[in-house]
């Protein structure tokens, strides 16, 4: 009974913390800035990353194994991920992906203890066809695939927001005219016609998103394949062969492709930037179709892990 | 003569659409000095052209002056564009430029030599400049506009240069080229090989073919290039790729509602096939990039990443690549290095593991046993009598021969977990005779649970109406029984041994006799397709590292640097500015001739001198 309440309290606290950093990062954009918390939303994710270990460890000692065994827990297994992403740049001094692991985090945690999902927060007894050691290494790396593509993905689509932004902001551009051509040292810098963008400093940040996202959809990548391949070999012992196709499995596999086809696409200079973070956007849907939707299907040898979505 | 040949191949329409066309213009301007300036355009998949532009733009020196003559005094450098958005050239853009350069450039031709300076078409000759710009090259300007009078600040139509050879005179002694327009029609091969031929000025025309027997050969190598580039061609592996993916998915929406031996029995046979080709085709790709030195300036500013260094020389170079971890070849004034190799080949060792993985799986597929089987409680079955041939190439083993001995089936329960049984039998002795063994059967019931039930006929069984004692089992642990008319009479467990009474009759259910269904499988592709696992994990893991390679020509004295990186393209830039940082700079002029000693102390002397390299 005290493990359920610590769980509650631990949850409650993240999830707070990991608003109010929201919160105020919203504030300082659109509004007006706090001086002094100008790194609240790092030590809010800090915080938010401390109770959700605890919360899994005690998940852990409560029910004896590793707590992945349903949909909430590897959901709240993913937002600990996303927290860890969102501090390992910090000691790299470059925060590109903070912006999207917090909201990310947030709306992760908000889902997993939302009214939805209320029927699985009790930890129960795992079914016979998840009693293995498997159960460790292909659900956590699958999970931290997830992670990590999410990521890269999103970081794709907001690469395709910013390209595009012109689009959008075409009124201005007779206003802006006077800026086209820029000089340094008394030579006037020559620009090229309107419909190209001219700023610098976007530029670099295009540049630099797609450069973080080829190294995260890379490590994503990794862990996809990792856990896809161990759960063929965990099949080939618990269900008879290695790859029966599974909604679920083929999902997996499917995302798999579109992301190697993300590689592929990069391979020339031309496919870099705008192309390739089309295709890794699409990832995002793929991601959540095999991760959200193919449970709430409900069939074939996954179906353990599905679900209703019933409203408490 | 080769000016008719070439007017004559400008004056048809310029069709942009379906060839790849570049023409390389060499011009000789009135104090003896040739330009050569290369004009291309191609469609927009043509990306090594795409690329090549780029470069150009970036660094840029556009010659300008009044019509009619000058002197070279006025003349803008335009750099930086380099910083702007590198989109590719759009149709419109090359059309519009195709038509602005014909009429000049028709003209230009039609000109004699001496006089290009005076002709009023309007051409922009533009090229790649760097502060290489050594004392040995001069510039007449050919300070010529578009049509369009656009004012200075504005840069002309977009451009489709590619390059521009600019030849010093002495060069021009060697070659005797005073005018002559070379007409490609096919895309040109790698940019070193194109660079070489180019560089040494060789003149060919494949529209026209040339004479000898040298021409069979040569659309031999043409048509085996270009099947090669058919079937090397990304784009295409993308595609299928994308089919794959489509199908996969089209496989999941429609097989629905199957029972679960459908999945057991399906082989991932039919869509790995389609990928067969795919990972070909792109292992073909992957040979393609073998490295070799880069004879001339421009190859090597090509790359992704160049620099040049005045006053530097490649020996240096060389040694502070090697203690930065790099492993160095040097030629004569070439030289290449590179980082990490292994990041270069696991892209093939990936695509060597899926086809290994692929293997397996045919061999699966046609190789395996596969059979089911319930047994009761105490029985034996053979092995080999179960198991079904799945494929061609199915061998029975040795094996196959053992017995099964099934020696108890037992179920262990949680609350409410479950797994799968059935019941074979019910053990019952009847008035004191027995025990019989009355098969039971699986009765269809809604919902999951299940229920077996069995008869004991009472009377004789020929007759037409047969009655009797029903006994209905949902577990193991009890058993219901029925009468003849189907009335309920009891429930009786098993190891109660209590007898109950039906219809005169004196029944005691002795035991519910559990059988064990299992499935056999044999399968001689699982080692291959586990190694292909393991290889495909571990060459992903390591095709994450970066590989880096660096090629660098002295050229004169000064040092021209290229490089480029397949993973950490940002952090690669760092780190070579960092590196070249630490190149000295040469006092004197010439540095072969240095000794080792004076060489480091030249190095130590200009170590810290900031301004070493000009950036």
């Amino acid at each position: 009974m005290i493990f359920s309440t610590l769980e509650h309290i631990l949850i409650h606290i993240s999830f707070s913390v990991v608003s109010l950093g929201i919160t105020i990062h919203l504030i300082t954009l659109l509004v007006d800035e706090f001086v002094e918390l100008y790194d609240s939303s790092e030590k809010g994710m800090i915080t938010s990353f401390f109770c959700i270990t605890g919360l899994l460890v005690t998940r852990w000692i409560y029910s004896g194994h590793l707590p992945l065994s349903n949909f909430y827990e590897s959901l709240i297994f993913l937002s600990w991920i996303l927290s860890i992403i969102h501090m390992v740049p910090y000691l790299k001094k470059q925060n590109y992906l903070s912006p999207i692991t917090a909201p990310s985090t947030f709306f992760t945690q908000g889902f997993a203890t939302s009214g939805l999902l209320t029927n699985m927060h009790q930890s129960g007894i795992l079914v016979p066809a998840l009693q293995s050691q498997w159960l460790m290494m292909h659900v956590s790396m699958m999970v931290l695939g997830y992670a990590a593509l999410l990521c890269g993905s999103l970081l794709s689509v907001a690469l395709i927001v910013i390209t595009f932004r012109k689009v959008i902001r075409i009124i201005d551009n007779d206003k802006r005219a006077n800026l086209n051509s820029f000089s340094i040292g008394g030579t006037p810098y020559i620009t090229k016609k309107r419909n190209v963008s001219r700023n610098y400093y976007k530029v670099q940040l295009i540049q630099q998103l797609d450069h973080w996202g080829f190294r995260i959809i890379g490590i994503g990548f990794l862990f996809l394949t990792i856990g896809i391949l161990s759960g063929a070999v965990w099949a080939n012992e618990a269900w008879g062969s290695y790859w029966n196709w599974d909604p679920k499995e083929t999902w997996a596999f499917i995302t798999w492709t579109i992301f190697a086809i993300y590689f592929h696409i990069r391979v020339n200079k031309n496919g870099e930037g705008l192309n390739s973070a089309i295709i890794a956007s699409i990832g995002f849907f793929l991601i959540w179709i095999c991760y959200f939707g193919v449970n709430l299907l409900g069939i074939g040898l996954h179906s353990y892990g599905s679900f209703t979505l019933t409203s408490n | 003569m080769e000016a008719r040949r070439g007017k004559s191949a400008l004056e048809k329409p310029l069709d942009l659409k379906k060839s790849t066309m570049e023409m390389i213009l060499e011009v000789e301007s009135g104090d003896g000095s040739l330009w050569s300036c290369v004009f291309g355009w191609t469609t927009p998949m043509d990306l090594r052209y795409r690329r090549c532009s780029r470069r150009v733009v970036s660094n840029l020196m556009w010659i300008g002056g009044g019509p009619g003559g000058g002197d070279g005094s006025r003349r803008r450098e335009v750099k930086g564009l380099e910083e702007v958005e590198e989109e590719g050239w759009k149709d419109r853009e090359w059309s519009i430029l195709a038509k602005s350069l014909r009429a000049p450039l028709m003209e230009v031709l039609m000109t004699p030599a001496g006089t290009l300076h005076q002709s009023p078409s309007r051409l922009h000759f533009l090229k790649p400049c760097h502060n290489f710009v050594n004392s040995t090259f001069k510039f007449k300007p050919q300070h010529l506009y578009t049509s369009r009078n656009r004012s200075r600040t504005q840069l002309p139509p977009p451009l489709t240069l590619i390059n521009c050879k600019l030849k010093s005179s002495g060069e021009v002694m060697k070659q005797n080229a005073s005018k002559k327009i070379e007409l490609w029609n096919s895309a040109p091969p790698l940019s070193e090989e194109a660079e070489k031929n180019g560089g040494s000025g060789k003149e060919e025309d494949p529209v026209k073919a040339g004479s000898g027997s040298s021409a069979v050969s040569r659309s031999v190598k043409k048509l085996s290039r270009k099947v090669l580039s058919l079937l090397s061609n990304l784009p295409l592996a993308i595609g299928e790729m994308f089919v794959i993916a489509a199908l996969m998915a089209l496989g999941t929406v429609i097989d629905q509602g199957e029972t679960p031996e459908y999945y057991f029995q399906n082989y991932p046979e039919e869509s790995p096939s389609y990928g067969f080709i795919t990972w070909r085709w792109v292992l073909a790709l992957g040979f393609d990039h073998i490295w070799k030195f880069m004879d001339s300036p421009e190859a090597v500013r090509k790359q992704d990443f160049s620099e040049t260094l005045p006053q530097a020389s490649v020996q240096d170079l060389g040694v502070i690549l090697m203690g930065s971890g790099y492993e160095v070849f040097l030629k004569g004034p070439r030289l290449y290095a590179f980082k990490g190799l292994v990041g270069r080949y696991t892209p093939i060792g990936v695509h060597l593991a899926m086809l290994l993985i692929m293997v397996g799986a045919t061999l699966s597929a046609t190789g395996s046993f596969r059979g089911s089987v319930t047994v009761p409680q105490g029985l034996n079955f053979v092995v080999g009598d179960v198991l079904g041939p799945s494929g061609f190439l199915s061998f029975p083993t040795e094996a196959f021969s053992t017995e099964v001995h099934v020696n108890k089936f037992s179920m262990d329960y949680y609350e409410s977990g479950e797994t799968d049984w059935s019941i074979s039998a019910l053990q019952v002795v009847k008035d004191g005779e027995g025990p019989f063994n009355l098969p039971m059967a699986p009765l269809k019931v809604n919902g999951d649970k299940k229920l077996y039930g069995t008869i004991l006929p009472v009377g004789s069984i020929d007759a037409p109406n047969v009655k009797g004692i029903s006994m209905l089992a949902r577990d193991l642990q009890s058993i219901v029984l029925y009468d003849q008319e189907g009335k309920f009479v009891g429930v009786r467990r098993p190891n109660s041994k209590l007898p109950i009474e039906i219809d005169g009759m004196k029944i005691i259910i002795e035991d519910a006799i559990g059988s064990s269904g299992l499935e056999l499988k044999t399968d001689p592709g699982v080692p291959v397709v586990y190694s292909g696992f393991g290889a495909l994990m571990l060459t992903t893991c390591i095709s994450i590292l970066s590989h880096a390679q660096i090629w660098a020509l002295q050229d004169g004295t000064s040092l021209v640097i290229g490089g480029k990186s397949n993973r950490a393209k940002g952090e690669f830039e760092g780190q070579i500015n960092r590196m070249l940082d630490q190149v000295p700079e040469l006092v004197e002029s010439s540095s072969s001739s240095v000794t080792k000693q004076s060489k480091d102390m030249v190095a130590a002397a200009s170590f810290t001198d900031p301004s070493a390299r000009p950036s």
